[in-house]
């Protein structure tokens, strides 16, 4: 296998399971190719690092009251005004 | 503008955000019956509602949306989806669950809404060249050695904001909110194979920016 048909697979592999012959054809390029390796452990930092940013528990600043006002003046008219064909009114 | 279905998009539930994976018999946030008076049409709860859970549903969407302008207009159309659909919100998930799904849908409307462009082009052969490039020195060791972990989900962060909307959509959707491939096409309303071709996409783009930004420098 080159490294123009693993690289596809790396990606592939991220997202869903590879099938049990293109996993077996791409762990046996990876023993030999350190690039590849660097692509694969590349994507996997990345993704890991972009989850952990993502989800970090730092709490999010109140909402400034213009904004608050705003959202709520909003919903009140769509409740007195729910538009045909949307969700059921209790 | 849809209004949330209660079976898509739930919280990440990973241990930093510690939202349980499985529903609780009630909300514990809802100890004041906030749903009950929010059906009921009391001025009170919507207040109550968009200051409790406003700043969490804004942080959601700009995680799809990063210039705020947009984010904001997501948070509109959560909440006046909110109201509309309150009414029909039976408690099958957490009221937090709904909301995420309302503000997440909202935002990917959005994001509909402005992508009438075509698909952005890919450039295969810089990517192609970039991932040729790449070797055993690449920027893997860099982030290791060079950076503290926060440094490097800051950076992570910040490219993926650069990237395209349906790139960072996509990324978004399987990397945080932990959607398979299938469960992407449909709430993007494309095909599978499409679904995936723009996360390989989104993955490639983002490895090349990382590696433009992090590989350090062979000039003498
Ligand atoms: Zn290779």
């Amino acid at each position: 296998m080159h490294c123009r048909d693993a690289l596809p697979l790396v990606l592939a592999g991220l997202d869903a399971p590879l099938d049990a012959a293109r996993q077996r054809d791409l762990d046996a390029h990876l023993l030999v190719c350190a690039d590849c390796v660097e692509a694969l452990r590349e994507h996997v930092l990345a993704r890991e690092a972009f989850r952990d940013a993502s989800l970090a528990t730092a709490p999010e600043p109140p909402l400034p009251e213009a904004v608050v006002r705003d959202l709520v003046a909003r919903m009140r008219a769509a409740r007195a005004a729910p538009p045909a064909g949307g969700a059921r009114s209790a | 503008m849809s209004t949330p279905d209660e079976s898509r998009v739930a919280p990440p539930s990973g241990p930093a955000h510690g939202v349980p994976t499985s529903p609780p018999a009630g909300d514990p946030r809802d100890a004041d019956g906030l749903v009950a008076r929010l059906q009921r049409g009391d001025d009170a709860a919507f207040e109550t509602l968009v200051r409790m859970h406003g700043p969490r549903m804004l942080a959601v969407a700009r995680r799809y949306l990063p210039q705020d302008a947009d984010a904001q207009d997501a948070l509109q159309d959560a909440f006046v989806n909110v109201a509309r659909a309150i009414g029909g919100f039976e408690g099958a998930s957490r009221l937090e669950t709904w909301l995420h799904r309302i503000v997440v849908n909202a935002a990917l409307m959005k994001l509909r809404a402005r992508s009438r462009r075509p698909e952005v082009s890919v450039d295969e052969e810089a990517l192609a060249r970039i991932e040729r490039s790449r070797g055993p020195s690449g920027w893997s060791s860099t982030a290791d050695e060079a950076l503290s972990r926060r440094e490097l989900e800051e950076i992570v962060r910040d490219e993926v904001a650069r990237l395209p909307d349906d790139y960072r959509a996509v990324l978004v959707l399987r990397d945080v909110e932990g959607l398979g491939v299938d469960e992407i096409a449909a709430l993007l309303d494309v095909g599978a194979a499409a679904a995936k071709m723009r996360l390989q996409h989104a993955r490639r783009m983002l490895r090349a920016a990382l590696g433009a930004r992090l590989t350090p420098s062979e000039a003498p």
